[in-house]
């Protein structure tokens, strides 16, 4: 229409939480193209856009959870737990569908414990997630003896990891979460009482929100989602690997904040988070097109993360003073 | 704005200034792929002789780890990411029976060789199709390695020996592993396995509260090169060179130093610096001349207080 509503607009794009990290994902491309040309064939972006889902749909959960303040660090662990579940389920007998759903069963369930124990002794799920970390991870070591279950033969894969070209199903399963959960999130009541449960308790109390409940449905949802993303990986691979999703939970939680979620609590975007796995994956793939030593990749993934964050913070201020 | 802006542009220029350094033309582009944390000295010696190679036949040579010990989803993304980029050869670890079967096949017919080097496919040839293995027979070579360290015991007395596992599951540490067992089941010893991962710290408080808990423990057999972590534990708990017999495989410094001071029987020397450059070679002739892969064993070379000087001398240079 006229000018000042094109200017208005931009603003509003300026002060979107997702638009730093969707800057740095743009550069991180042009970047990489232009290094290694083969970075963006066809062969290549099907690599990545394979593993991308299984971080992801992870750091969706991790999301959730963080906007209502709460931290999760043993997705890795439940990541590994659930298909070792499912695998040993399937030995003993199990229908196929059915091992699974038992298997993200005890999955939500280990976030509810999560929950439990975080919520009524009142201490930092930091805590209480960190040993869960721990106890989920010995406790794959435990039930396998470090040897893997065998693969059952015959698995639905097709449903969750079949080929589509060069995509997996997997990424659809990445794309329909997304949807639903920002669905929750930004249009409905519950997501408003996330926000105000992350943002500040007393007030959202005061209100009357149930906190609790709040909370501990999204440990539930982070847990379930750690475990989904873990049997999705163990179908691509046709294995259950002991050491699945190991260091995940950071990788989870830096895909969070690189999209422009608060550490906090209270503040998030899905969309961010989704742009930070991708950029995550990105420079993983990026650096081995442009044949970089691996030992680059943590240096560049510390970098990304405080830039999305100054960027984040300085793009926003910058914004808001814009008069329009 | 203008700060964003400066802070975008400083992010390209680190990305063009780091990466755009390393790549240089060469006539040949080949990858390693390892399923090798980057915390692991062993693979040191392997990077070395790569890398020597790489220098001395002018090809352009990368070296990929994962961040993780043994992350194998890695460890295939991360072939796949090399796969795409089309290199002259690519040299691998095949560390699980199916995993990298399908890529692996996926990369020789694209016309890419693939040569397996350090952990083989436990069928091998038949198992996977790389065109050839450098490395060592491993179930073979830990039955030698438990036959060495228990030589010498009076026939007839019952043992009890600690098995240090630092990978448990992965391809090379259980082929290893059975290959012990084997030997000490063939003497009617007892023996426990112990997951004691690649980190020496852990591994050394782990085997030395295991010592605590059994003191009956004759000696400990380490499928990597945990026995110096089992050296530092015995010394903290007062044993006396020699006492308990100690012996695993490889050369890190670690392990040499505990076989002067009299701790470790003896260590296995795979030779890795052979794993690094034997298939660089291989890749090479493959490509300039046409020749055929060919398997190499690169042994049962065994180190111990006798020849430990010598090779002492030669880990300095990371050769050994």
């Amino acid at each position: 229409m006229e000018r000042s509503s094109w200017a208005f607009n931009w603003r509003r794009v300026l002060l979107l939480r997702e638009t730093s990290s969707l800057i740095m994902l743009f550069v991180v491309i042009i970047v990489f193209f232009s290094i290694a040309p083969l970075f963006l064939s066809k062969e290549n972006v099907g690599v990545v856009l394979e593993i991308i889902p299984e971080l992801g749909i992870v750091a969706l959960g991790v999301t959730m959870l963080m906007i209502t303040g709460e931290f999760d660090l043993s997705v890795g662990s439940v990541f590994a737990f659930c298909p070792i579940m499912m695998a040993l389920f399937m030995d003993w007998g199990m229908n196929s569908v059915l091992a699974v759903l038992c298997a993200l069963v005890i999955g939500a369930g280990l976030g509810a414990l999560n929950g439990f124990i975080t919520l009524t002794f009142g201490i930092p799920s930091f805590i209480t997630t960190l040993g869960a970390m721990l106890i989920w991870r010995g406790g794959v070591l435990l039930l396998t003896g470090g040897w893997p279950p065998p693969f059952p033969v015959g698995m639905f894969t097709g449903a969750l990891v079949g080929k589509i070209g060069i995509l997996r199903v997997s990424l659809f399963w990445f794309g329909i979460i997304t949807l639903i959960l920002w669905f929750i999130l930004e249009r409905t009541d519950f997501g408003n009482w996330m926000f105000a449960s992350g943002g500040n308790q007393i007030a959202a109390r005061a209100m009357g929100i149930d906190v609790r409940r709040v909370k501990l449905a999204n440990f539930m949802l982070c847990s379930l989602l750690a475990g989904f993303s873990g049997v999705i990986q163990s179908f691509r691979l046709e294995t259950t690997l002991p050491s699945m999703g190991n260091g995940l939970e950071m990788e989870a939680i830096a895909a969070t904040v690189i999209g422009g979620t608060a550490l906090s609590g209270g503040v998030g975007t899905l969309i961010g988070t989704v742009v930070g796995s991708f950029l995550i994956r990105m420079i993983d793939n990026g650096l081995i097109m442009a044949r970089a030593p691996s030992y680059w990749f943590r240096v560049f993934i510390g970098i990304a993360t405080i830039l999305a964050v100054i960027l984040n913070t300085f793009v926003r201020e910058r914004a808001k003073k814009l008069r329009c | 704005m203008k700060k964003a802006i400066g802070l975008i542009l400083i992010f390209v220029f680190l990305a063009v200034v780091l990466l755009g350094g390393m790549a240089w033309a060469a006539k040949y582009r080949f990858t390693f792929i390892s399923h090798a944390g980057e915390e692991n000295p062993f693979w040191a010696a392997v990077y070395r002789g790569a890398q020597d190679a790489a220098k001395l036949l002018n090809v352009d040579f990368m070296f990929v780890r994962p961040k993780e010990e043994g992350d194998l989803p890695a460890q295939l993304s991360q072939f796949e990411a090399a796969l795409a980029q089309k290199p002259d050869g690519i040299i691998t670890t095949i560390p699980h029976p199916d995993m990298f079967d399908e890529v692996v096949k996926k990369a020789i017919d694209a016309g890419i060789p693939v040569i397996c080097s350090n952990t083989d496919d436990p069928e091998g040839a038949k198992g996977n199709a790389r065109l050839s293995y450098i490395g060592q027979d491993l179930v073979q070579a830990g039955y030698f390695l438990a036959k060495k360290v228990t030589e010498g015991l009076p026939a007839g007395e019952k043992y009890h020996f600690l098995i240090s596992v630092g990978g448990p599951g992965l391809v090379w540490a259980e082929q290893r592993a059975k290959g012990i067992t084997q030997y000490l089941d063939e003497m009617g010893y007892t023996y426990e396995r112990l997951d004691t991962t690649m980190k020496m710290d852990v591994a050394q408080s782990r085997i030395q509260a295991y010592l605590q808990a059994h003191p009956e423990t004759k000696g400990v057999i380490a499928v990597e090169y945990n026995h110096a972590s089992a050296a530092k534990a015995a010394k903290n708990l007062g044993y006396k060179p020699g006492e308990l017999l100690i012996g695993g495989f490889d050369l890190v410094p670690e392990v040499l130093a505990e076989i002067k001071s009299g701790y470790i029987k003896l260590t296995i020397d795979q030779q890795p610096y052979l794993q690094g450059f034997l298939p660089i070679v291989q890749l090479y002739l493959m490509r300039e001349y046409g020749l055929s892969a060919w398997d190499v064993n690169t042994g049962n070379a065994v180190v111990d207080a006798s020849n430990v000087d010598l090779v002492l001398e030669l880990s300095q240079k990371r050769v050994r």
